[in-house]
């Protein structure tokens, strides 16, 4: 903690020295003290809050279709086994496919909207979200079934007292993988297409040459992507205790 | 002899890989005869949808100069992204997965700075490097670094203390440790992150020439999408996932390779 504390100082402090004497150009690498300035600005006008809301709303929005759909799309790989051996490779060629560079598509149908994102961060979530669903479902130990069925156990109980309980964990951690991938993308369609929240506030402060802006609209970036994914890690932990 | 293939149950079933077959062709027959039947009702605006046949007439711009050009361009950005990011990488996960104070104050560093969208660092990268290919490949190679650097930091964690005692017992050097016990170890983690690597590298080298570029394989789509070439922005779109799978396989099986011997 001390060594990178100590290590953000010295490089915060260069930063500050070069440009306030002209070593390197503010139009390159604005100042840090501006940069903390314009950050404050975007907190005290509430820039921030907006933008991180209309994000974070693009977000939940994509995720929640993505979860609904990726989710039963994993159940039917499961529930049927050639379905699975078909369309499994599918999948898993969409999930490492760059399925991002599909915005422009998706400009052409739903314009330069809300819809657009929303349709790529569902675009995005959907494959992980499947394949951790599938996997749940067949990690499960056969044992499992064939007690639950020695106990006369219908297929409803089967179903949803031993199948959805012991697929939980995985379905929970695709989920939050899914959550990563439908954020990431939302940023990225904003920052391209201009509109939305903060993908948009980096695009709008670059347009204007605020470098200062542009700075702090990067590092909100960064700041919420990383607690975003550290608060959906620790939920997922604490969802799963064992 | 039958194909066979071992389901969840245990039980094998003979000539399933046939059913595999006929099962895709019919889901692949279904969903163009869907796309075909949106693109000739009407529900879109004239283009939107383009019919099959026009689609499969504009993959004839891959025999046009042009897109040569364009493709050169974005294969010279992809190949610097994936050297700088890979070299970068290695050295950084080297020294992140050591035991050492610095990979304990950095591996948080990377851990969560991992998961940003890295196109969003295009605007500092224009400051820096211009117009011409630098933010390009600036962008390409800070996408590929933190694959690779957290997949070798893991792997560099993972070489058993036990070999580099006994070496330096027999008193190798730190040279000879690292070359002849760490380095042959993170061999396949560094295939596994250059093959996560290149996928990003290929996604922000693409996306940084939609944004700002003259040249390249995204620009040619940005193009084609504001002069309204639907077919060809389709085109170029199904021949740059195309190139990416082909990039995957190949990484896949450099690595079962590897792997197997």
């Amino acid at each position: 903690m001390t060594l990178r504390f100590a290590a953000f100082v010295v490089v915060v402090t260069t930063l500050e020295v070069v440009t306030t004497f002209g070593w390197v150009s503010p139009l390159s690498v604005a100042r840090p003290s501006a940069i903390l300035s314009r950050l404050w600005f975007f907190v005290i006008d509430g820039t921030a809050l907006r933008a991180t809301l209309v994000t974070f709303g693009e977000t939940l929005v994509a995720a929640s279709i993505a979860v609904v759909i990726g989710v039963t799309l994993g159940l039917l790989l499961f529930r049927y086994e050639a379905s699975d051996r078909a369309f499994r490779g599918w999948v898993a060629a969409m999930a490492s496919a760059p399925l991002v560079l599909l915005f422009p598509l998706f400009l052409v149908v739903f314009g330069r909207n809300y819809g657009t994102i929303v349709a790529i961060g569902v675009v995005a979530g959907i494959p992980p979200i499947t394949l951790k669903t599938r996997d749940g479902f067949y990690g499960i130990h056969p044992v499992i079934l064939n007690v639950g069925k020695s106990f006369g156990a219908s297929r409803q109980f089967t179903f949803w007292k031993i199948l959805v309980p012991s697929a939980a964990p995985a379905i929970i951690n695709g989920i939050r993988v899914g959550l990563i991938f439908t954020l990431v993308n939302v940023v990225a369609v904003e920052f391209l297409i201009s509109f939305g929240g903060l993908g948009q506030l980096v695009g709008d402060m670059s347009d204007r040459f605020d470098m200062p802006g542009a700075y702090s609209a990067i590092f909100l970036v960064i700041l919420v992507s990383a607690v975003f994914f550290d608060s959906t890690e620790r939920f997922e932990k604490w969802l799963r205790p064992y | 002899m039958a194909e066979t293939i071992l389901t969840s149950s245990g039980l094998q079933q003979p000539g399933v890989g046939r059913q595999t077959l006929i099962l895709r062709a019919c889901a692949a027959l279904v969903i163009l005869g869907c796309w075909e039947a949106v693109a000739r009702s009407g529900l879109f605006y004239e283009g939107v949808v383009p019919r099959l046949y026009d689609i499969f007439r504009a993959f004839s711009i891959v025999v046009s100069p042009d897109f040569r050009t364009h493709f050169a361009a974005t294969m010279l950005e992809l190949a610097s992204s994936v050297v700088i990011g890979g070299v970068m990488g290695i050295f950084a996960g080297v020294i992140l997965g050591g035991r050492s104070i610095v990979a304990d104050a950095f591996h948080p560093v990377i851990y969560y700075l991992a998961p940003t969208p890295k196109i969003v660092f295009l605007p500092i990268f224009f400051a820096l490097f211009g117009v011409y290919l630098g933010p390009k490949i600036a962008v390409g190679s800070l996408s590929a670094f933190f694959p690779i650097a957290m997949s070798v930091a893991s792997g560099r964690r993972q070489v058993n203390i036990t070999y580099i005692k006994v070496m330096e017992s027999y008193g190798a050097s730190r040279q000879e440790v690292l070359i002849k016990a760490i380095m042959p170890a993170l061999v396949l983690p560094a295939i596994t992150g250059l093959r996560l690597g290149v996928g990003l590298a290929i996604v922000g080298v693409l996306l940084a020439e939609t944004k700002i570029s003259n040249v390249g394989i995204g620009f040619l789509a940005m193009q084609s999408y504001e002069r309204f070439l639907i077919p060809r922005l389709y085109a170029v779109l199904l021949l740059t996932f195309l190139f990416s799978a082909l990039i995957n396989a190949g990484l896949y099986a450099l690595e079962a390779r590897y792997v197997r011997n």
